[in-house]
């Protein structure tokens, strides 16, 4: 199954964002070709996380030692240690899947069957509200969304066995004043959704 | 109480009882001597609190200038040791004395410590981390390497025995300021020793005196599995640098240091050879892991069986 991990506009230009999905750390980066990188957020020379990593575009250098992994394939492609060296070619890093949809960055640990969100019928360039994080399991967020009275779609990103993301999506909204009022409402609405969900896990 | 403060303190609670435990585990690492702190950071007739192997201990200089460590519950005492300037202790039975620095004795050399700095990782890392030249050029960059000179030429290590210690010698680094001393770039002579499981010892060329060595430890005290206190030792031959600059060149490099080590995955030392990918230049690193293996240490690392 896919799951939102990100927001396409968490992803700056050369950016390294820092996800979480179902305790997994991931590392997620847009090379200049704007193809989107999510890798297990470890360098394999020393386990420091390549969440701290420079993006050059092309490569993803560690802060430790500047080893450098290439986009799409994350392979080493240099080890300044020994400059004259080519890396093994078993210095990889970990990729998990990616999909860019809706404005969103989906991800899973294994490759899942079908697309994200399940087909369902949404605008493909929807308004994105911000990504709320809960401290409650991602089931009982899940439960509590049921009841929302909402013309949201709304995704449950499980990060780990104690808290979640709700990342939702609203039909698009021309007028900047309308705009701003439709993303007030769902934030107040979420937000108040979050702390009920958190007081009853407390 | 808010619930996540009561979940705190239950867990503080639990790690009290899992320490006697974790010390009945590692006896190779509860029966080392262990720094504790500064002397000169002491004040004289003021307890002081710390942690160490997860069991909470406390220790205090008297007005005669006598130092001495207890446990905190129960004010049992343990064993004390003064060397280099730090209190040492130990929760076991421990050696008669800790590994010799001859040249702490010199006395015109300035000698202090640095800063005792707490860092969110294992001891074991952060002595790897002490080891390592191949991070200077992207961590210290300007101060101990430059991204010009990336390229770790190959030296020597050595697993002694007879003395219990590693030796890594013939070890070169480009660096654009090694010491406050030095006021140009040049290529630097390090040898590096590890004397204990979680200190290391390094020598590297003097600025000011070419036949001598400037000699700076860092003493780990493993307050738990994951966390640290880094002690640095300074013993360095230095007429013209006040104290504080000398000291504030050895925070500036450490604190490069501290948020990589903060971010380093698994926290604990893994110790099984296929955990991480080493490379030649890692060389000193390989030969410490295997050294713990053999030691029989626990604390603070993944033993390569579970890993």
């Amino acid at each position: 199954m896919w799951y939102p991990i990100a927001a396409s506009d968490d992803l700056p230009f050369r950016h390294v964002y820092h996800a979480k999905l179902l305790d997994q750390e991931l590392a997620v980066w847009r090379a200049d070709d704007g193809f989107v990188n999510i890798w297990q957020n470890r360098c394999l020379h020393r386990g420091v996380r390549l969440s701290i990593g420079i993006n050059d575009g092309q490569e993803l250098k560690c802060q430790y030692h500047g080893w450098r992994y290439a986009n799409r394939t994350a392979g080493c492609t240099y080890i300044p240690a020994h400059p004259d060296k080519a890396p093994a070619r078993t210095i990889t890093n970990r990729i998990f899947p990616c999909v860019e949809r809706y404005g969103l960055i989906w991800s899973a640990l294994e490759t899942p069957v079908g697309e994200p969100a399940g087909g369902l019928a949404l605008s493909e360039k929807p308004l994105v509200l911000r990504g709320i994080t809960v401290r409650a399991p991602a089931a009982a967020v899940s439960a509590a969304l049921q009841n929302l009275d909402a013309a949201a779609t709304i995704f449950v990103q499980p990060v780990d066995s104690e808290s979640c993301v709700i990342r939702g999506l609203v039909s698009p909204v021309a007028d900047t004043t309308q705009r701003m009022e439709a993303l007030r409402h769902y934030n107040d609405l979420l937000a108040a959704l979050r702390d009920s969900v958190e007081q009853a896990a407390a | 109480m808010p619930a996540h403060l009561r979940r705190q303190r239950g867990m503080a609670i639990a790690s009290l009882c899992a320490m006697t435990e974790q010390t009945r585990l590692d006896p190779a690492a509860a029966n080392l001597w262990h720094p504790i702190a500064a002397r000169d950071d002491i004040r004289p007739g003021v307890a002081e609190h710390s942690l160490l192997l997860d069991e909470r201990i406390s220790y205090g200089i008297d007005a005669a200038g006598t130092a001495s460590v207890w446990r905190s519950a129960g004010a049992s005492p343990l064993p004390c040791l003064e060397r280099y300037g730090y209190l040492w202790t130990s929760l076991g039975d421990p050696p008669a004395d800790i590994f010799a620095i001859p040249e702490y004795a010199e006395a015109d050399r300035r000698r202090f410590n640095a800063a005792s700095v707490g860092v969110h990782v294992s001891a074991p890392r952060a002595v790897e981390n002490f080891l390592d030249m191949s991070h200077f050029p992207y961590v210290h960059t300007g101060i101990l390497g430059d991204e010009t000179h990336t390229e770790v030429k190959e030296y020597d290590v050595e697993t002694s025995e007879a003395r219990d210690e590693i030796l890594a010698t013939r070890c070169r680094f480009f660096q654009p300021r090694s010491s406050t001393a030095a006021d140009h770039g040049m290529e630097v002579d390090y040898i590096y020793r590890v004397p204990h499981p979680y200190c290391a010892v390094l020598y590297k060329s003097s600025v000011v005196d070419a036949a001598r060595q400037d000699v700076i430890g860092i003493f780990v005290q493993p307050m738990t599995q994951e966390r640290i206190r880094a002690h640095m030792m300074i013993c360095v031959l230095d007429d013209r640098s006040t104290d504080a600059t000398i000291k504030q060149f050895q925070q500036v490099v450490f604190g490069q240091d501290k948020p990589i080590l903060e971010n380093q995955f698994p926290k604990r030392l893994p110790l099984d050879p296929k955990a991480e990918s080493p490379v030649r230049a890692d060389k000193v690193s390989i030969a410490y892991r295997r050294w713990l293996v053999r030691k029989g240490i626990t604390y603070g690392v993944i033993p390569a069986a579970a890993a």
